[in-house]
């Protein structure tokens, strides 16, 4: 089944091919986000919410695009507005986070077994001096292996604005890392 | 400074400056025939950016590989968790006006996320929230010091109130807004095709 066919049975009501979609897709979805936060735990967060935003918008799916462009674009909108403009998830105000305490059922499980496959220190750090956009390109760019075509669909920019958005990030990005004593040789 | 090669060069050559420019694109496999023959002829008589140009191939080929997709641990599977979100979701729209829609307009989806990073259990702990919630308002434990049980909405009550005026502006916001202008209306931004 291909992406468009699920999403054609989706919008027919069909619940279970949204199954498919999400087992085809999460894994790459998760990364973005993972090499986007830093963080495994907000990273499958953020990447259900996209699932989620999916399949409400499922009647308004239209398979003009690759369907991996149209989820990095919700992806990508994601990323650049929501979490940023809500800085999630350490500086939510103090009495609220008592409130959430109190409410959910305690679940004491920080980071267990996730540094080895989670970004080396270095270049995490030299990732989280870029802006949120540069950030994207980048991952879109060396996560995904995306053209700077599909760049450009995914963040609704030319092609020529990728370009100079990911030199503008690759510069800042070799000086954070020789900033950290990463060299080339 | 630098020693330019005495060959021949066909038209204006490209600064220093200009050839750096093109080397992101040059190694990402972007550049169009014209740049690259103007890079090429740059490269042939500047053994600066030579040298350059392969410090800068080993340093992104060593971040490109360190940025590599890996396989995600078993245990963030979200086929599961997608499914119930979305069974909640049905449950939700079917129950529009009911005790059970009232209580998911306080407690979204989203927010139920934040509140509980694992996502093992997704609808059972949702449930027991929103059981614990309800045993909650009904004894009056959210507003302690209020006679009244329904005081929970009242405008400036106390901190449970704007924490669940904070949760009903949340729900506007991620219902509404964020989903109208997820992909469909930006669209025609992209002029590139
Ligand atoms: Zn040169």
């Amino acid at each position: 089944m291909t992406d468009f066919e699920a999403m054609a049975l989706i919008a027919k009501g069909d619940k279970s091919a949204f199954d498919v979609i999400v087992k085809r897709h999460q894994n790459a979805l998760i990364n973005y986000f993972m090499r986007y936060s830093g963080n495994l735990d907000t990273a499958a967060e953020l990447s259900q919410e996209v699932f989620l935003r999916i399949y409400k918008a499922r009647d308004r799916y239209k398979p003009k695009a690759k369907f991996t462009t149209y989820l990095f674009r919700v992806a990508h909108n994601l990323a650049i507005n929501e979490l940023i403009a809500k800085k999630r998830p350490d500086t939510k105000p103090i009495d609220n986070d008592e409130k959430i305490e109190t409410l959910t059922t305690p679940d004491d499980n920080p980071e267990t077994g996730t540094m080895a496959i989670e970004t080396s220190d270095t270049i995490k750090e030299a990732m989280m001096q870029l802006n949120p956009a540069e950030r994207s390109a980048i991952i879109l760019k060396y996560t995904q292996g995306m053209s700077y075509k599909e760049i450009s669909k995914s963040t609704g920019r030319s092609v020529a604005g990728v370009e100079s958005l990911l030199i503008r990030a690759k510069t800042k990005l070799k000086a954070e890392l020789q900033k950290r004593g990463v060299s080339a040789s | 400074m630098k020693k330019k090669s005495s060959n021949i060069t066909k038209g204006k050559q490209i600064s220093h400056k200009k050839a750096k420019m093109l080397f992101g694109p040059h190694l990402d496999g972007e550049l169009d025939p014209k740049r690259k023959i103007a890079l090429n002829d740059h490269l042939a008589g500047c053994e600066a950016c030579r040298e350059a140009l392969k410090q800068e191939k080993a340093l992104f080929s060593g971040l490109a590989n360190s940025l590599e997709t890996v396989e995600i641990p078993e245990k963030y599977n979200l086929v599961d968790s997608v499914a119930k979100e979305i069974e909640f979701l049905e449950i939700k729209s079917r129950n529009e006006g009911s005790v059970l829609g009232l209580l998911e307009n306080f407690f979204p989806s989203k927010d139920r996320a934040k509140l509980r990073p694992s996502f093992s259990a997704s609808l059972s702990y949702s449930f027991a929230i929103i059981v614990g919630i309800s045993i909650g308002l009904l004894s009056g434990m959210l507003t302690p010091d209020a006679s009244n049980t329904a005081n929970y909405i009242e405008p400036d009550s106390s901190t449970a109130t704007s924490y669940l005026d904070n949760m009903i502006e949340s729900v506007s916001y991620s219902d509404e807004e964020s989903l109208t202008n997820l992909y469909f209306g930006t669209e025609t931004e992209n002029t590139n095709e």
